[in-house]
């Protein structure tokens, strides 16, 4: 699960707001199979959110602390050997991929994870994921 | 090793350890790594909905939880902390 989603579909007057909260309740309704994230997007999460006039900080927190508590929702903590493994594949997509977004590939290999929910068409890039913008 | 954290109530830890208890007779999770881990998640899914039911999910409170006062775009906002004008 991108950041495009946990944002959109937190944030009512986003553009994705409509296709992210269908995904985010797909998965609430069990829908959709369990949602795995990283911490890495969680820190974008809550930084966007926090920054916008009229969410607030407060609520951007608020955000964060729910997608932590939701058993529906495995989120992967970041060490040093996905880090590194996501150091030397970032150089594979000139810069286009944000280390961010090689991170949660290179997580989503690792738990053999074929398909991401995302607005971001830089994923297309990543032959072996099959990227999704609703349930 | 990559490391998952699973947060929830204390009630619901105890119910799964039950269940995993009560299907292997014994839970090595730490042992057996984070493979088994995740087929541990793939064939239990089902049991979440007598765990914390949707309702009670977080994620409800998640959505729609804010208004920005203007029209936003995630993609745009994406760019702009990756150029550091966030």
């Amino acid at each position: 699960m991108d950041t495009t989603v946990w944002v959109g579909a937190s944030d009512k007057n986003d553009d994705f707001h409509e296709s992210s909260r269908s995904i985010v309740d797909a998965i609430r309704l069990e829908k959709s199979p369990l949602a795995l994230t990283t911490d890495f997007i969680i820190d974008e999460t809550v930084t966007i959110l926090g920054k916008r006039k009229g969410f607030g900080a407060k609520n951007a927190g608020k955000v964060g602390h729910g997608i932590l508590s939701s058993p529906r929702v495995f989120v992967v903590y970041i060490e040093e050997s996905i880090l590194r493994r996501a150091l030397e594949r970032y150089p594979e997509y000139l810069g286009e991929l944000s280390l961010t977004d090689v991170v949660s590939v290179v997580v989503m290999e690792k738990f053999h994870i074929k398909e991401i929910f995302s607005h971001d068409t830089d994923f297309d890039k990543v032959k072996e994921l099959h990227r999704k913008v609703l349930p | 090793m990559a490391q998952i954290k699973i947060v929830a109530p204390t009630e619901v830890i105890e119910k799964f350890k039950k269940i995993v208890l009560a299907k292997h007779g014994k839970l090595e999770l730490s042992v057996e790594g984070e493979e088994a881990l995740r087929l541990y998640i793939r064939k239990y899914e089902y049991l979440l909905h007598e765990l914390l039911s949707p309702e009670d999910d977080p994620l409800k409170e998640i959505v729609g939880s804010g208004c920005s006062s203007e029209r936003r775009n995630v993609l745009k906002d994406l760019e702009r902390l990756e150029m550091g004008e966030l």
